[in-house]
């Protein structure tokens, strides 16, 4: 039952962002024949022109895929308030199928197309800053291989790494490092879906309806500043890194590891805050689907 | 009260023996402080067609949405097939609201499918014969259809269930007389044998041929629950029972 609530889920969704992302992939589309364009055919007043189109051009790319994360985040939470509490919720809730899987199924799929779209964001940003580089630096000429952006990674890493006073780490330590931040940035676009979906639940439970609408924001808000409060809080009592290097995570307690490890190129992260996280969003969870189970009234 | 049996609708020798599709104690439920159910208690035996009659307001919709498992801020017991409102009862009951509610996207067949999907009892060849019968393009999106036609399709995967309980809130209503007779048909000859079907309705006179047994509320209480002999003993019609009873009960508090 659980498989046919995840595909039904992800359906719905993909429904509901479809009309998002065929926008935002013409848009891209566009974005990029431009940018292709060889504008030096048309002499320098065309290599200007270019340059202002191109710069444009990425970052129309960047607002595009920035909208496209505002949309898919209304388009998921509407389609989990429209399937599970308007009148969609007949048939959803009249289902012969745990709360607590329905909620799951919900879940992942909310944050499939979340964290899709925030990627999609990332990736715009993170090319249009290469290429931003590539053209205000100088570092090298336009319309070079793609082999050019290890060149230009590597220098961006450089340059920060100098800013921040430290020894610059190995692209392949940048890498573990980036896929740390990466699962961190998954977990919470996770936790920030499952609040919204637990605001949106409990503003339809009395007492707590009597705010109405309002209601959603000031739960998913509480929810938020509480899971923040306590995650920082633990944080500062309890430090968990995981030391960085090419070939291995080393999970260590003291500071004094971290410092060594910035210091000798390697890399570090905190993971206190992000495990407290976790644990609270199982207590969210739980707490939604029992307010799914036994206190949600469905009124189409 | 004249027509009302003791308020658990059989007698106490049946009840040893009888199982009850619904055995309901104490139940209240209400919206803001008004009490639309009220402290109601009443047992229905199993394998019935059941009539639930009452002036609008009078908590049927409720009560059908209680049983169903979507509305929970309750108090006292409601056992549905003998089980309490959970995942066995819900895959026992097979749900029609007085509202659509397929997403508007579904087409004809996903709607079948989805049923196809979720209930073990669904028979998916009837419903795609029923379709059919229906004039109803599987190809169709819901976004696309009348009314009419949405309560059509939604008639015709709830009755392709082979479930042992049926709640039907208003099945005819907005439905023009012509019409009436064929959903009729539809739900008598196509629920199956010995389930129980609930059948709320304001057509007391259109339907009381088709029930087993009466279930009348008005001002949040059970004012008659008894088995139609009993009724038809009096020499009156249901629907003049029905009038008499709800009288001064469609004055809603």
């Amino acid at each position: 039952m659980l498989g046919k609530l995840i595909k039904n889920s992800f359906k719905a969704n993909a429904s509901s962002v479809y009309n998002t992302y065929l926008a935002m992939g013409i848009i891209g589309v566009i974005m990029l024949i431009l940018m292709l364009v060889d504008w030096t055919k048309w002499g320098d007043r065309g290599i200007g022109l270019g340059l202002a189109i191109k710069v444009a051009a990425s970052a129309a790319l960047c607002l595009a895929a920035f909208i496209g994360v505002i949309l898919t985040f209304v388009s998921v939470f509407g389609e989990f308030e429209r399937n599970m509490y308007s009148k969609e919720g007949m048939l959803t809730l009249t289902l012969p199928v745990k709360s607590s899987s329905l909620l799951f199924a919900k879940w992942l799929s909310g944050s499939f197309w979340v964290i899709l779209s925030y990627t999609a964001l990332c990736l715009c940003a993170f090319g249009s800053m290469l290429y931003l580089i590539r053209h205000s630096m100088g570092i090298i000429e336009d319309n070079a291989d793609y082999s050019n952006i290890y060149y230009l990674v590597t220098e961006m890493v450089r340059q920060l790494s100098e800013a921040a006073g430290i020894n610059a780490p190995s692209l392949k330590v940048v890498g573990n490092l980036a896929s740390l931040y990466a699962v961190s940035g998954a977990i919470r676009a996770c936790v920030f879906v499952l609040l919204v979906y637990f605001a949106v639940t409990l503003s339809r439970v009395r007492p707590f309806s009597k705010l109405g609408k309002i209601g959603k924001i000031i739960y998913f808000f509480a929810g938020f500043f509480i899971i923040q409060t306590i995650s920082t809080l633990v944080s500062k009592l309890i430090k968990i890194y995981i030391v960085v290097s090419e070939s291995a995570f080393t999970f260590t307690m003291y500071e004094s590891d971290v410092r060594l490890a910035w210091d000798n190129g390697f890399g570090a992260f905190s993971i206190t805050d992000v495990y407290v996280t976790a644990v609270l969003a199982a207590v969210v969870f739980l707490v939604t689907s029992i307010l799914i189970d036994r206190k949600v009234n469905v009124n189409s | 009260m004249e027509y009302s049996t003791a308020p658990f609708g059989v007698s106490p020798a049946d009840k040893s023996e009888r199982r009850f599709a619904f055995k309901v104690r104490n139940l209240t439920k209400d919206y803001g402080g008004h009490k639309v159910l009220d402290n109601i208690s009443f047992d229905i035996p199993e394998g019935k067609i059941v009539g639930l009659l009452g002036p609008n307001g009078c908590g049927k919709t409720t009560l059908i949405k209680i049983l169903a498992g979507l509305i929970h801020d309750y108090s006292g017991m409601v056992k549905v097939g003998g089980k309490s409102i959970g995942i066995a009862s819900k895959a026992a009951v097979a749900l029609l609201p007085d509202s659509t509610y397929f997403p508007d996207r579904f087409k004809t067949i996903d709607c079948i499918n989805y049923f196809a999907d979720f209930f073990l009892d669904f028979n998916k060849f009837k419903a795609i014969e029923f379709a059919s019968e229906f004039g109803l393009d599987l190809n169709q999106r819901i976004k696309t259809m009348s009314k009419g036609m949405q309560e059509k399709l939604q008639l015709l995967v709830v009755m392709s269930r082979a479930a042992d309980i049926y709640l039907l809130d208003e099945p005819l209503g907005g439905v023009d007389p012509a019409a009436r007779s064929v959903i009729m048909d539809i739900i008598m000859s196509s629920y199956k044998e010995n389930s129980t079907l609930l059948l709320s309705t304001h057509l007391v006179n259109d339907l009381e041929h088709s029930f087993d047994h009466v279930l009348m509320l008005g001002k949040g209480k059970v004012l008659v629950n008894t088995g139609i002999e009993t009724l038809r003993s009096t020499g009156k019609s249901v629907e003049e029972i029905f009038k008499e009873v709800i009288g001064d009960a469609w004055e809603v508090d």
